[in-house]
């Protein structure tokens, strides 16, 4: 980023308001911008703010009964997925899955797969209760919802009487 | 509340953007350019007011964006540097019909765009009946010729 500068003589007729020092701070921060533009892309491309490669993260419990794939980051009334897998012993009852109330109330529940047969509200979490042939070892819970808050969002996810999951997203505005 | 910040956020992001862009990019801008600043507008837009398409969010969003547009105009005449830095500032591009290449190649300015303000503005057909072409702070090109004996 170069600038020849005139003599006086040479622009004496003309009445301007040249600042060749600013000039150059002016260029070199639109260079400074493209760079940072272009990084910014890649990092979308990259899945930086959600939807890519290194948003997707997976979670699981110590005995790997419960397992949880979810986006590590999301945005603001963007809808995500957490896909849950549990191995739950059989059970004649309902399979009970427990999520976070914290994590419920920065989020929007927007649907669940395969519906759940009973939910439970309590203080601290809130209960899906699944048929256990619909949840079965193989099968896979999903729950689709729209965080409606951003910064960083904690969740736990897990069965009544067995381990949780710990899981951190963080949510762009 | 949100409104108002998220209004606030979009202005200034787009102030650094539009100024990252250049000033030749909306000078002489094309069909595809106007294509590209309505795209532009409807992105802003959905950031702005979400899914609140209330009327009282819509009068929120606009006097916000009025308000600062005012304190910057303000800002602008108060602080000289500010308002070279925001708007720029004219640079000499031919000079006594002798092409300053380093000034033209820094600015992304190249000689047809001279040649082509020349005859549109003056009639002119060659670089070398150019006074001075002046970069203007608005992305235009000025011509001054010599004068005619």
């Amino acid at each position: 980023m170069h600038c020849e500068p005139l003599g006086q003589d040479e622009i004496a007729d003309l009445e301007i308001d040249e600042d060749l020092k600013a000039q150059r701070w002016i260029w070199c921060f639109e260079r400074l911008g493209w760079s940072v533009l272009g990084l910014f892309l890649l990092a979308g491309l990259l899945g930086v703010f959600g939807g890519g490669r290194l948003s997707e993260a997976e979670s699981r419990d110590e005995a790997g009964r419960v397992t949880v794939w979810f986006e590590q980051f999301a945005r603001v009334d963007t809808p995500v997925t957490l896909k849950v897998r549990v191995m739950a012993v059989q059970q004649p009852d309902l399979l009970w899955l427990h999520l976070s109330k914290s994590y419920f109330d920065r989020t929007r529940i927007d649907r669940i797969m395969p519906e759940p047969e009973r939910t439970v509200v309590t203080q601290d979490v809130i209960r899906f209760g699944f048929d256990p042939n619909q949840a079965s070892e193989q099968g896979l819970i999903l729950i689709s919802l729209t965080p409606i808050q951003f910064g960083q969002l904690r969740g736990s996810l897990g069965l009544a009487d067995g381990p949780a999951v710990e899981f951190h997203q963080i949510v762009y505005p | 509340m949100e409104s108002v910040l998220h209004a606030a956020t979009m202005y200034i992001v787009l102030l650094v953007l539009f100024r990252i862009s250049g000033r030749r990019t909306l000078a002489e801008a094309s069909t595809f350019d106007f294509v590209l600043l309505l795209i532009i507008s409807e992105a802003t837009q959905q950031a702005m007011t979400g899914s609140d398409y209330s009327m009282t969010n819509a009068l929120l969003v606009i006097s916000t964006l009025i308000l600062l547009d005012v304190l910057l105009t303000f800002l602008l005449k108060r602080f000289r540097g500010l308002d070279k830095a925001v708007n720029g500032l004219p640079l000499i591009v031919v000079s006594h019909g002798r092409p300053l290449r380093e000034r033209m190649a820094s600015a992304r300015v190249d000689e047809d765009d001279i040649l082509e303000a020349a005859r549109r503005t003056r009639g002119l057909e060659r670089l070398e009946q150019i006074k001075f072409a002046v970069l203007e702070r608005s992305g235009g090109i000025s011509i001054i010729p010599f004068e005619r004996p």
